[in-house]
C-alpha cells in the first residue's frame, strides 16, 4: 500500500518524464507481440538468439495463401460475420425500441435476462448448440455457424440499441408528431436516423464480436466454413510457426481497420460502458 | 392485467422451450431417418439406353494427417496433378480426426458429403471401433485400385492393431528417427537403453511431446521407449493386453524408467513447439518423423546443422497414411474417389513421395526409387526391421487418455 | 377479440416488439442450455435414462477442484492486476498529454484482434529467444539462462492480464472523463495534497466505474478459452478441460463435458451474484 502510494504519488506530481515512461512501456507491452508476429512471418533461418531474422522472404505468405485457403477461409468468415451481425441487428432494432421507448413491466428483468448469455461462459452452451445442430444439419453451413454467433452478438446488439433508443429526446419525435406524421413514419424518418450512429456502433460491435468468436465456431464449423480464429488455430498446432505468423497478419487487417473505425466513429466507452447495468 | 399477461405469455414461452428438451435426448449417431420413397410417375422409357450420367468432376477430401509439409504438397502438387491427369478438382479440407467422426455419425445413408478421407492409423481404427462404415476396398475393390495390389498386405489388414478390414489404402510410411543439433550433440546415443543412461548429459535439452498432445508424437514416442524395455506386442505383431503387461514387474519398471527419463526432458505440446526449441538451441535432441525434419531443413525452418540418426532397438513407425472412402455417400462418388486413390497410388505419384518429400512409400516400390535418395536417408529395408509399427492400442489409449496424469512430471 | 387487442394494444405492441430478442435467446441460449443440462444427466453414450453420475465422477476426481482452483485463481489474478493497471493509466490519461489518443487506442488493442493472434504474438514475445529474454539476457545482462515464462503460471496470468484488462481500463477511463471537476477543485481549494485528493475524492467516486469493469474482465477471464487452450500448456482451466472431453476421446464424452459446463456456469452465477452484492451496496467505497 505504502509503495503504491508513493508510486501514484510521484505518478500525479506529474512528473512528465514518469509519466511518459509509463505509457510507453504500456504500449510496448500491448504491442511488441506484434512486431514479434511481424517479423516471424518475413524471416527466414532466424535460428538461435537473434534480435532480427538473417534473412527475409515473402514464401509464409505465399504459403499461406495457397495452403491454408487463406482467400476461402476469409470469404467464410466475412459471410459468416455478415449474416450474424445482419440477423443481430433486425433483431435488436425492435427489441432494442421497445426496451428503450416503452414502458414495460419488469423492464430491468428482461434486460438482464437477454443479456445472460454474456454472463455464462459460451463453452457451457456451445456443446448444448452443438448438439442441437447436428439434429438439424446445420453445422457447416453458413447459416448454422452465423447462427450460433447471434447468440452472443444478439445480446450485445439489444443493449447497444436500448440505450441508443432510451436517449432519443422526446422532443423531436413530438414535433415530428405534431407536424402530422403518423408513427410509422415518424419511426422512419425521423427516429431512425436519430439512432444511425447508434446502430453503427452496434454493427461494427458485433462484427467484431462474430469475427473474433471461437468457441461457438469450433463447435459447429466444419470443412466448409472454416473461419479465420479457428485456422489460426488448427495452424498454431500444427504448422510452421512462420506460417501462422503470416496467416495472423492477414487476419488482423480488418481488425485494424474495425479499431480505426471505433477511434473515429464510436466513443470506446460504448463498447463496454452501457455493462454497468449488467 | 397487463402485468398478468406478460406472466402468462413468459410462462408458457417457457414451457414451450423446456418440455421437448426435457424428452430423450437425440444424439447424432441414433437419428430414425424416414427416407420418403419417391413415387415414380408412368414414364415412357426410351427405346435406346441413356448413356449412365456422367460422373461428379468434383470430390471432397478431408485430411486429418498431413503436417505442414504435406498440405504445402497436396496444394501444390497433388491436387494440381490429379485436375489435370483425372480431370477432378479436389475440395481439400484439414481437419481433426474426432470432429470429422462426429460428423459423419450426422449422415443420414447416400448423403454424406466428404468423398475421400486422408487419415492417421490412429483415426481409421477409431471409426471402426465406432461402427462407421467405409467402403471395403481390399481385396474387394481391386478392380477399381489395381495399384492397391502393390501395398504391404499386412498393413491394409490391421493398423494400431485393429482389423481394419481392407478399408484403408496405404499412402505413405512415415519413420521416426532420432534427430539432433550436431552444434550440441557430438556424440548421439545408438539406442533407447543407451539414451535412458546418458539422460543427464543432455538434460532439459531432449525434447519430448506431451502425452496428450494432438500429434500422434505424444503416443508413439512413450510406446518405442516402453518397448525398448519391454515388449508391447508378441513376436506375431499381436497386442499383448494392458492387463497382462501390468502384472510384468519389466513393465512396471519401464514406466518406471520413462517417468524418469521424462523428467530430464523438455516437453512441448505439439511438434511446432518443439521445434521452436530447436530453432532457439534449447532442445538438442528428440525424435521425430523424418521427413517433416529433413524438409524443415531444406525450407530454413529448422537450423542446417540437424542431423538424422536411428536407434537400434525400435524406432517407431510415424503416422502411416491411410486413404478411406465413407460409405454414406452416393455411388457416384465412390467411383470417383476410387480412382483418385489408384492414381495416387500409381509408382509415379508415389515416387515423388520419396524424392520430394523423404517420405517412404505406400508401395512396395523401392527398387524404383533413383539411388540418389538412398544418400540422403536410409533404405526401406534398413528401416523395417526396427520399425515400431504401434499395434497395442490399448497401451496407446492408455498414455492418451492418463498419460499427462501419470507420466507428465509435477 | 377486437375488444381485447384494442384494450391491449400497447402492451400488445411492445410485446411483439420484444419478441425477435427474446426468441433469440430462448432458442440460442435457454433451449441449448437446457439440452446441456439434460445430456449431463445422462449416463455415457445412453439417451433415456437418467443419472449422477458424471457429476459424481467429476467432483469426485482429485484433480477436479485443482482445477476450478486453478480457474478462480487465474481469473481473479487477472482482475486483481487489470485494476492495479488501469488506475494509473487512466489516471494519466486523462491529463491529455499529448499523444494520448494513441495510447487510447492501445487500450482497445486486445479486445479488437482475435485472441488467438494475440496469443501468438505473447508466446513469440515471451518464448525463451523472444524479445524480452534477449533484453534480459543481451541487454540488461541480468540473467545467463532465458527466464521461462511460457506455459508456466505466471506466464499464464500475464497473459490473461493482457487479453481482458481492457474492460477496466475503457470503463474507467469513462468513469473518470465524466468526473465533475468541481469536487476536486473544492478539495484543493480546502487544502488537500494531490494524493489526498486522488485517495478522498476521485477514487471513491470512480470506484463503481472500476467495479463494473472489473465484473467484466472477470467475466471475460473465468470462461477464458482460446487463450488458455494453446498458451497454457498443463495448465487447463475448466473451459479447457469440458473441451478436452469432446476433442480428445472418441467417441465423445458429451456427457461429461456437458456436466462439467454446467458446474462452471454454476461456479460463474454464484460468484457474480455474490460480487454484484457487493457492487450494489451503496458503502462499496
Amino acid at each position: 500500500m505504502r509503495t503504491l502510494r508513493q508510486y501514484l504519488q510521484a505518478l500525479l506530481n506529474a512528473k512528465k518524464l514518469l509519466a511518459y515512461t509509463f505509457l510507453l512501456c504500456f504500449f510496448l507491452w500491448v504491442t511488441t507481440p506484434f512486431l514479434m508476429i511481424l517479423l516471424k512471418s518475413f524471416g527466414r533461418n532466424w535460428f538461435g538468439k537473434l534480435w532480427f531474422p538473417p534473412e527475409f522472404t515473402l514464401d509464409w505468405y505465399k504459403w499461406a495463401i495457397t495452403v491454408t485457403n487463406v482467400p476461402e477461409v476469409l470469404r467464410n468468415t466475412l459471410v459468416i460475420a455478415g449474416i450474424a451481425v445482419t440477423i443481430s441487428t433486425l433483431i435488436a432494432i425492435p427489441t432494442g425500441w421497445a426496451l428503450g421507448r416503452r414502458q414495460i413491466p419488469g423492464k430491468e428483468v428482461i434486460m438482464s435476462t437477454i443479456l445472460l448469455p454474456r454472463m455464462i461462459p459460451p463453452i457451457a452452451y456451445a456443446l448444448g448448440v452443438a448438439q442441437i445442430f447436428y439434429r438439424l444439419h446445420l453445422i457447416d453451413t453458413h447459416i448454422g455457424v452465423a447462427i450460433a454467433h447471434v447468440a452472443i452478438c444478439a445480446p450485445y446488439a439489444i443493449l447497444v440499441l436500448s440505450s441508443t433508443f432510451e436517449g432519443l429526446d422526446e422532443r423531436v419525435l413530438e414535433a415530428a408528431s405534431v407536424c402530422g406524421a403518423n408513427n410509422l413514419r415518424t419511426f422512419f424518418h425521423v427516429t431512425l436516423p436519430l439512432v444511425m450512429p447508434g446502430i453503427l456502433s452496434s454493427i461494427i460491435f458485433t462484427f467484431t464480436t462474430s469475427y473474433n468468436e471461437f468457441t461457438l465456431t469450433l463447435m459447429t464449423y466444419g470443412p466448409k466454413t472454416i473461419t479465420l480464429p479457428v485456422r489460426t488455430y488448427l495452424a498454431v498446432g500444427e504448422g510452421y510457426w512462420e506460417v501462422t505468423s503470416a496467416l495472423s497478419m492477414i487476419l488482423i487487417i480488418p481488425s485494424l481497420f474495425v479499431l480505426f473505425m471505433i477511434q473515429r466513429q464510436v466513443q470506446p466507452e460504448k463498447l463496454v460502458g452501457g455493462f454497468k447495468g449488467v | 392485467m397487463r402485468k398478468s399477461l406478460f406472466l402468462v405469455v413468459s410462462l408458457l414461452l417457457v414451457a414451450a422451450a423446456v418440455l421437448p428438451a426435457c424428452g430423450p435426448t437425440p444424439t447424432p449417431e441414433k437419428i430414425v431417418v424416414t427416407v420418403p420413397v419417391p413415387v415414380k410417375e408412368t414414364v415412357v422409357v426410351p427405346v435406346t439406353a441413356t448413356p449412365p450420367p456422367p460422373l461428379p468432376t468434383e470430390i471432397t477430401v478431408v485430411d486429418t494427417n498431413s503436417g505442414a509439409n504435406f498440405q504445402l504438397f497436396w496444394q501444390t502438387r497433388i491436387i494440381p496433378s490429379v485436375q489435370e491427369q483425372l480431370g477432378i478438382k479436389i475440395n481439400y479440407v484439414v481437419s481433426k480426426g474426432t470432429e470429422v467422426a462426429e460428423r459423419m455419425k450426422a449422415w443420414e445413408p447416400g448423403k454424406g458429403d466428404i468423398h475421400l478421407l486422408f487419415m492417421k492409423p490412429d483415426d481409421l481404427a477409431n471409426l471402426i471401433k465406432s461402427n462407421i462404415p467405409l467402403v471395403k476396398l481390399y481385396p474387394d475393390r481391386l478392380d477399381m485400385i489395381p495399384n492397391l495390389a502393390k501395398c504391404p498386405e499386412e498393413y491394409l489388414k490391421t493398423a494400431q492393431g485393429v482389423d481394419i478390414q481392407g478399408t484403408g489404402a496405404l499412402y505413405w510410411r512415415s519413420q521416426y528417427t532420432l534427430i539432433y543439433n550436431t552444434e550440441y550433440v557430438k556424440n548421439p546415443p545408438k539406442s533407447w537403453k543407451e539414451f535412458y543412461e546418458r539422460r543427464a548429459e543432455w538434460k532439459g535439452h531432449i525434447g519430448w511431446m506431451r502425452p496428450d498432445s494432438k500429434s500422434g508424437s505424444g503416443r508413439s514416442l512413450p510406446y518405442a521407449f516402453v518397448n525398448a524395455f519391454v515388449p508391447l506386442t508378441n513376436p506375431d505383431g499381436s497386442p499383448i493386453p494392458l492387463a497382462e503387461l501390468e502384472k510384468k514387474p519389466e513393465y512396471q519398471d519401464a514406466i518406471a524408467k520413462l517417468k524418469d527419463f521424462m523428467t530430464y526432458c523438455k516437453i512441448a505440446n505439439e511438434p511446432t513447439n518443439m521445434f521452436e526449441d530447436f530453432n532457439a538451441g534449447d532442445t538438442w535432441i528428440a525424435c521425430y518423423a523424418m521427413d517433416y525434419s529433413l524438409w524443415s531443413i531444406s525450407q530454413g525452418t529448422m537450423p542446417p546443422t540437424i542431423a538424422a540418426g536411428s536407434l537400434s532397438d525400435g524406432m517407431p513407425a510415424g503416422s502411416d497414411g491411410y486413404l478411406s472412402i465413407p460409405a454414406n455417400i452416393p455411388d457416384e462418388y465412390k467411383q470417383v474417389a476410387m480412382k483418385v486413390i489408384n492414381y495416387l497410388l500409381s509408382d509415379d505419384q508415389q515416387i515423388r513421395l520419396i524424392t520430394e518429400m523423404w517420405q517412404y512409400t505406400g508401395t512396395d516400390i523401392e527398387d524404383k526409387v533413383p539411388d540418389v535418395v538412398w544418400r540422403k536417408i536410409p533404405k526401406w529395408k534398413e528401416i523395417e526391421p526396427v520399425r515400431v509399427r504401434l499395434n497395442n492400442k490399448e497401451f496407446t489409449d492408455w498414455v492418451k487418455e492418463k498419460g499427462a496424469e501419470v507420466l507428465l512430471p509435477k | 377479440m377486437a375488444s381485447f387487442l384494442k384494450k391491449h394494444r400497447y402492451a400488445l405492441i411492445s410485446f411483439v416488439m420484444l419478441l425477435p430478442g427474446l426468441a433469440s435467446f430462448f432458442g440460442l441460449f435457454f433451449y441449448p442450455m437446457l439440452v446441456t443440462v439434460v445430456r449431463s444427466f445422462r449416463p455415457e453414450g445412453v439417451t433415456t435414462a437418467w443419472t449422477l453420475r458424471n457429476y459424481t465422477d467429476f467432483l469426485g476426481q482429485a484433480s477436479t477442484r485443482q482445477v476450478i482452483l486453478l480457474t478462480f485463481f487465474l481469473a481473479i489474478a487477472c482482475t486483481l492486476l487489470s485494476i492495479v493497471l488501469s488506475v494509473p493509466l487512466t489516471l494519466l490519461l486523462r491529463q491529455k498529454l499529448a499523444g494520448h489518443r494513441l495510447f487510447r487506442l492501445t487500450i482497445l488493442v486486445p479486445i479488437t484482434v482475435p485472441g488467438l493472434v494475440g496469443a501468438l504474438g505473447l508466446l513469440l514475445f515471451y518464448g525463451s529467444r523472444g524479445w524480452l529474454n534477449l533484453l534480459l539476457m543481451q541487454g540488461l545482462h541480468v540473467v545467463q539462462e532465458p527466464v521461462k515464462i511460457n506455459y508456466t503460471l505466471t506466464g499464464l496470468v500475464i497473459f490473461y492480464v493482457w487479453h481482458y484488462f481492457s474492460y477496466t481500463a475503457v470503463t474507467t477511463l469513462s468513469t473518470l472523463e465524466g468526473l465533475d471537476p468541481a469536487f476536486e477543485e473544492a478539495a484543493r481549494v480546502a487544502g488537500a495534497s494531490p494524493w489526498q485528493v486522488l485517495r478522498h475524492v476521485v477514487i471513491p467516486l470512480i470506484m463503481p466505474g472500476i467495479l463494473a469493469g472489473s465484473v467484466l474482465t472477470f467475466m471475460a477471464a473465468f470462461g477464458a478459452f482460446s487463450i488458455p487452450l494453446i498458451t497454457g500448456g498443463s495448465y487447463r482451466p475448466l473451459a479447457v478441460q469440458i473441451y478436452k472431453q469432446i476433442e480428445v476421446f472418441t467417441p465423445a464424452r458429451w456427457e461429461a463435458a456437458s456436466a462439467m459446463a454446467v458446474v462452471m456456469a454454476l461456479l460463474q452465477l454464484v460468484f457474480l451474484t455474490f460480487y454484484m452484492r457487493v457492487l450494489r451496496r451503496p458503502t462499496a467505497s
